[in-house]
């Protein structure tokens, strides 16, 4: 294991943390580095090395839960007031390394420079329109809230400190049965790519639940390893991150009503994250990343959210109306039904989005905020409108596709579409 | 056709060239956009279209013979002396714009300050040793003299002009026999990618043939359409024009001899562009894109180039040294032999591509020059270093393999290795 800062002080902490980890049980691959450049992380494997082989495994219950901490700022400080009777001492000697090394790294300073939220406050208008693209869920309504200072919006160093904290835990369920969102140490300092390892839960023998990261490098000509946070396009990871991951092959739609003539509406919504369908026709195994939670109402079928691909998987979007119209039109109505429907909805949807991002571009072109504040947001518009562009309409997909395959109804929920605060995607082994 | 200039003046001549293409046959896509951004051209597609659409369609009696131009550089600009016997009035026409249009995004000026051989010529040990990872041909001769401010090197003002032009003209073909190096108008606007269109030719004769252009977008979050210039890796590219297409995903091997023990000798070269025009063996075909140029000599084989790939058909150069070392073991040789020895040849391939790069860079992190000229050259070789690290062991190979696949080929070809000797921008492909 290897760590490169220019700062001794921070070397030498992460030295500490490192072997804190090593002394409860975690492991580092030996040829793993762990580099900080003016308070950035990123993690390399340099030398030769075997793509997917595991490099960190960090035992679950040395994960720090958010809600226990008591984190707070001072200035430009982290300070923590753990609940110490629900911390081991262990977890506890992790959190106090943890916030030492973002302190030495000038956390609270750098989130405050970069959390969109914060840095558009003075000129929310621009970042109010871009958030229509998402629907507005308890925690984009908390930032938006914060964004436009109404009345309920938490201070200052509580949102710093809430926004910081959310950018960086992962939802997970512990012995006892809470679901806490914890900060995981070391992982932390992964960065993350749409190509990147997802995380991995498991059960290890005699080690209890262990998350494990294998090495992915997607890029070529580069030795960082990567984390995928979850199945987030450019914008999602705009405003739960404040990066836009240009490189994700799919643009999540904005929120659209289509009219199914004679049967009802499907009512897509776009909720950043959703549960995955618990039961998925075999048919739908192949696309089950892009799957939306859906929940019938009387004749409206409401969707979490659509993704729009763009190479990957180019025809999710049009298997996944189908179903959902199968599912709407009900099982009685002719195939012709489905087919002249999906081509509708698919029409509708693309032509809303591609909509959406043009009029947002002709609007910041005249509006009067800040260039390095503008520029920014109109590159993720423009980058959202060159996916969208490259959208692979498929005139003849229903007559090359056999009518028994992809038909079925996807699995439809009674409750209400549960949206989860801002955690990754857990895959289990 | 859409084109964005800051530059009336600009724009009113990519105009005249686009009607003047147009008057003589070309063909263009409405949504295809040229883009202008001081000086440096990109191709895009607004709008949204399905990728391989067709884009444009250049008659080859439109492109533009260099040797007949007359091209010379004074001062800051370009002009030209075109031989009015050896180019219709058509070609000529068009040649107008395109000087004009070189001369207006000041190509002089900016060759001058990107060109690497120009801009290393105080510090040319720097890309003499990286230099070292390829075979030196004719070309890449020439760019070594003048690097080196050797006798024989040309002058500043030639090799400026000479240099521009080779790092943009297609080899071409003509009916009278001829082969020259041709500027393509409009379709020279187009950047490179491994993963952009080909330039494919269809057509008979200097008449009926005409150059065509698809839509090809690797890139999602961009509206930018690529052409392929070649099958090269980052260090080609930053040799032949000037940058490094960091995103390729192999790695050409440096030259090296590999001793095939009591058979003779592998020598691999490192030459850019050759590729073999027969037909392959059956087991080999799907390697096309990589097979190298194999001839029997001496007591050996003398291989064009190796590409070490990285993700793309992460066996092939395995596959290809099976073929090879079967070529020089002969038929009779048990299999082990040859499995043995591709495991060896494979070891020693990537052992002195890792030395060789991890060398360079510790040279030039300790070599006394301007960090803007070093840092370029370290990425480049670092970028290297990263892929070679990338490249899949697979120690099982040959036991999933069956025995009889990829083996039984003969992969001697005699024709010139040297065959990019003048270099050009690449690859056409004629159908």
């Amino acid at each position: 294991m290897h760590i490169q800062s220019n700062t001794p002080a921070v070397k030498s902490e992460i030295q500490t943390l490192i072997k804190l980890l090593e002394e409860n049980g975690a492991w580092l691959h030996d040829d793993l580095s762990v580099v900080e450049v003016d308070g950035s992380f990123s993690v390399r494997m340099d030398g030769p090395v075997v793509l997917n082989e595991p490099v960190v495994k960090i035992p679950h219950n040395l994960f720090l839960p958010m809600e226990h901490m008591g984190l707070q700022v001072k200035g430009d400080e982290f300070f923590v007031e753990p609940e110490t009777d629900k911390m081991s001492s262990e977890q506890l000697a992790l959190l106090n390394s943890v916030i030492k090394i973002f302190n030495l790294t000038n956390k609270v300073k750098l989130h405050r420079e970069e959390c969109v939220w914060i840095k558009h406050r003075e000129h929310p208008a621009l970042l109010n329109a871009l958030a229509e693209a998402r629907t507005p869920d308890q925690r984009i309504q908390r930032m938006h809230t914060y964004l436009n200072g109404f009345k309920n919006a938490k201070d200052e160093n509580e949102f710093l400190c809430w926004t910081f904290l959310m950018s960086r835990v992962l939802d997970t369920e512990w012995e006892n049965g809470e679901k806490v969102s914890s900060i995981m140490p070391f992982i932390d300092y992964f960065n993350h790519d749409s190509q990147g390892c997802p995380y991995i839960l498991s059960n290890q023998d005699g080690a209890g639940k262990v998350l494990q990261i294998n090495n992915w490098q997607p890029y070529h000509n580069l030795s960082e390893c990567f984390v995928s946070y979850g199945m987030y396009d450019s914008l999602d990871t705009l405003f739960n991150y404040s990066f836009p991951d240009v490189n994700v092959p799919f643009v999540r739609s904005i929120p659209v009503l289509v009219d199914v003539e004679g049967y009802g509406t499907l009512n897509i919504n776009s909720h950043i994250i959703a549960k995955i369908p618990k039961k998925i026709p075999e048919s739908l195994k192949p696309i089950r990343s892009f799957l939306p939670h859906v929940q019938r109402k009387g004749r409206a079928v409401h969707l979490s959210h659509i993704c729009i691909p763009v190479s990957e998987k180019p025809h999710a979007l049009r298997r996944i109306l189908q179903s959902v119209i199968r599912t709407l039109v009900g099982t009685d109505a002719s195939r012709d039904v489905v087919v002249e429907n999906v081509y509708k909805a698919e029409k509708a949807i693309l032509s809303a989005n591609i909509a959406f991002y043009t009029d947002f571009l002709e609007m910041v072109k005249v509006h009067d905020t800040p260039d390095h504040l503008k520029q920014p947001l109109i590159d993720v518009a423009q980058v959202q409108l060159n996916k969208l562009n490259k959208y692979l309409y498929k005139p003849d997909f229903f007559k090359a596709q056999p009518s028994a395959v992809s038909d079925d109804g996807i699995d439809v929920d009674e409750a209400d579409i549960d949206v989860g605060r801002g955690s990754a995607y857990v895959t289990s082994e | 056709m859409i084109i964005q200039s800051n530059s009336p003046v600009l724009e009113k001549e990519i105009k005249n060239l686009i009607s003047t293409l147009e008057k003589h046959g070309a063909w263009f896509h409405d949504q295809l956009a040229l883009v202008d951004v001081d000086g440096s051209f990109s191709v895009q597609v607004h709008g949204s279209l399905n990728p391989n659409e067709l884009m444009l369609k250049l008659p080859y009696k439109l492109l533009l013979p260099i040797e007949h131009l007359g091209l010379t550089v004074k001062g800051e600009e370009f002009h030209m002396n075109p031989d009015p016997e050896r180019l219709s009035a058509a070609q000529i026409e068009v040649a107008k714009p395109v000087i004009e249009i070189f001369n207006l995004t000041n190509k002089v000026k900016i060759h001058r300050e990107e060109c690497l051989w120009i801009k290393y010529r105080d510090y040319p040990d720097l890309p003499n040793a990286l230099l070292e990872s390829r075979t030196v041909n004719q070309a890449v001769q020439k760019k070594h003299s003048y690097l080196n401010r050797f006798k024989d090197a040309m002058d500043d003002n030639e090799f400026m002009c000479w240099s521009f032009l080779q790092a943009r003209v297609l080899g071409t073909d003509w009916d009278n026999g001829e082969k020259l190096s041709s500027i393509m108008p409009f379709v020279d606007y187009y950047n490179h990618d491994q993963n952009g269109c080909p330039y494919y030719i269809r057509g008979k004769g200097d008449a009926g043939r005409s150059m065509f252009i698809y839509n090809r977008q690797p890139y999602h979050y961009t509206c930018e359409s690529f052409v392929k210039y070649g099958s090269y890796d980052a260090v080609d590219t930053l040799f032949n024009y000037g940058f490094p297409d960091m995103n390729s995903s192999f790695v050409r091997s440096v030259p090296l001899n590999v001793t095939i023990e009591g058979f003779g000798e592998l020598k691999i070269n490192a030459f850019a562009g050759s590729k073999p025009s027969q037909k392959l063996p059956k087991g080999l075909e799907p390697l096309r894109p990589v097979m190298p140029l194999v001839k029997r000599e001496n007591d050996g084989l003398t291989i064009s180039h190796v590409i070490i790939p990285i993700e793309e058909r992460p066996h092939s150069m395995r596959r290809i040294l099976q073929s090879t070392i079967r070529t020089l073991v002969g038929p009779e040789a048990p299999r082990e032999t040859v499995v043995e020895n591709v495991y060896m040849a494979e070891q020693k391939i990537m052992d002195a591509n890792i030395k060789f790069y991890k060398d360079f860079i510790s040279m030039a992190e300790g070599y006394d020059a301007p960090d803007d000229l070093k840092q370029p050259l370290i990425d480049v070789a670092r970028g290297q270093l990263n892929k070679l690290y990338k490249y899949l062991y697979k120690p099982d190979f040959f036991k999933i393999q069956p025995a009889n696949d990829s083996e039984d080929n003969e992969v001697v070809d005699c024709s010139d290795t040297d065959a990019d000797s003048e270099g050009s921008i690449g690859e056409a492909v004629s159908e």
